[in-house]
């Protein structure tokens, strides 16, 4: 009798470690389980967090590269027309004043002429520098061979291009995005890299269109930060995206730089 | 059939002990805690075999067991758990659990015949405890002893129930209760292939260690 009860609080022990092992064992998961899904959401958030930061900073640097552009266009409208446009209304109202003489009149007509097709002559220039109009009737290729023409024929840097693939004039919209990168680049390789060669090639691999773009100028040390957060660099960054493509940009110091992407 | 087995899961261990040795200079304190572990439960086996070969009851044994494998693992994730947090509970149960148990045994040595059901059930919850612990510290960082943790895991929680219910199963005929230790064994086999491809994955290439892990 005594061997039977004893044998059942031990049975009775074991059925109750067991029973609060395995509740134990059932606990430890569900709060791994907790806990692990809280940390990877945390880690998401953190990502989303940092992507969300980066789109902001290109956001931020489109808008401020479109004031400069108002800025630079409203200047150049305001010294390059206004001006002359004033100095026509008022040879125009000299005309109006009575007694002149033939030769006066001839004098100040001739002044007019001459300043308005002055005034035409700069707002062609400037319609041409917001959108060169080779690049919409021609095609890419065109307006990426005068972009170098007019690089080359300031003498300070020698523009080597060549083009190995053909551009649908469809893609226009895309292309544009592409003259800009590389008008962007040339600027960066003439005015910061001090570049005196600077080589253009487009190339198509699986139907997918390359743009190599090499300087020789004094480049840059690709580890510093300074040199990530230039405006340029962002605005050419955000064409790229708009693009779906990838960029990969090479620098070192005194080694030039080097850019290759896709589009 | 169980001897097979049980020899088996011996071999592998000694296999384990001997390559861990091997690499017990070069990979940190973990790592040789690890070796110390495996050393003292190849050093009980060996003993509780000898000891059933002369006929001598050699269930005390499992005390030496269960605390040797607690104190070893429990410095073992002192070292490899990261949060101050996980390391104190660590370090607090450790010496609580190791008291309790002293207690315990001062209060009544005949507990020292048999399996202390206490003994295994709050060491064995508390070593998958930590594997979670440590689990849960990989999932966005480097693995490190990921295959050992694994092992722990898996082993502990079969092990932890066939050891629960070992009282009940001396009283059961010899015949039936080598099933439980037969299963057992294949769990502990299981174990030490872990350990081994551990050992393989880690540890074996002494030069690129780091780049692994």
């Amino acid at each position: 009798m005594k061997f039977n009860t004893l044998q059942e609080s031990e049975i009775i022990e074991i059925i109750v470690y067991s029973f609060i092992a395995f509740l134990l064992m059932g606990l430890v998961l569900i709060l791994f389980f907790y806990f692990s899904r809280k940390k990877i959401i945390q880690k998401e958030l953190e990502k989303k967090d940092l992507e969300i930061q980066y789109q902001k900073e290109l956001l931020s640097a489109v808008i401020i590269t479109q004031e400069e552009e108002r800025k630079r266009i409203a200047q150049d409208l305001h010294d390059d027309i206004s001006s002359k446009l004033n100095i026509v209304a008022l040879n125009s109202h000299l005309l109006t004043t009575p007694n002149l003489s033939q030769n006066e009149i001839h004098e100040i007509t001739a002044n007019i002429i001459n300043l308005t097709g002055k005034a035409l002559d700069n707002s062609r220039k400037i319609a041409h520098g917001l959108l060169p109009p080779v690049l919409e009737k021609f095609g890419l290729h065109a307006g990426v061979e005068e972009l170098c023409l007019e690089f080359s024929s300031s003498k300070a840097v020698k523009v080597n291009y060549e083009n190995k693939t053909a551009f649908d004039i469809k893609d226009i919209d895309k292309h544009l995005h592409v003259f800009r990168i590389l008008q962007e680049l040339m600027n960066n390789s003439l005015r910061h890299g001090k570049a005196t060669v600077i080589a253009v090639l487009f190339e198509e691999k699986n139907g997918i269109k390359n743009c190599c773009y090499s300087d020789n100028g004094i480049g840059f040390e690709m580890k510093s930060d300074e040199n990530k957060k230039g405006l340029g660099m962002k605005n050419i960054e955000s064409r790229i995206a708009f693009l779906n493509g990838k960029m990969t940009l090479e620098s070192a110091l005194n080694k030039g730089v080097s850019v290759v992407f896709n589009f | 059939m169980w001897s097979l087995f049980a020899n088996i899961g011996y071999l592998i261990l000694f296999l384990n002990l001997i390559l861990f040795i091997k690499g017990a200079r070069n990979y940190g304190k973990a790592y040789s805690i690890f070796t110390w572990y495996l050393g003292v439960i190849f050093l009980v086996q060996i003993t509780s075999m000898t000891l059933k070969k002369f006929n001598i009851n050699n269930l005390y044994l499992s005390h030496f067991y269960f605390i040797g494998q607690f104190i070893l693992l429990s410095l073992f994730y002192i070292n490899i758990l990261k949060g101050e947090l996980q390391k104190k509970i660590v370090k607090v149960c450790l010496i609580i659990v190791l008291m309790s148990l002293a207690v315990q045994y001062v209060n009544d040595f005949s507990l020292f015949l048999k399996f202390n059901l206490f003994e295994i059930f709050i060491t064995s919850i508390l070593l998958i405890l930590y594997a979670t612990f440590h689990f849960y510290n990989m999932l966005n960082e480097k693995k490190e002893f990921y295959f050992i943790n694994m092992g722990i895991l898996f082993y502990l929680f079969g092990s932890t129930i066939l050891f629960l219910v070992g009282n009940l199963t001396i009283a059961l005929s010899p015949k039936m209760n080598k099933i439980t230790w037969i299963l057992n064994s294949i769990l502990y086999i299981l174990y030490q292939i872990f350990i081994l491809v551990e050992w393989k994955k880690s540890f074996s290439k002494k030069r690129e260690f780091k780049t692994i892990l």
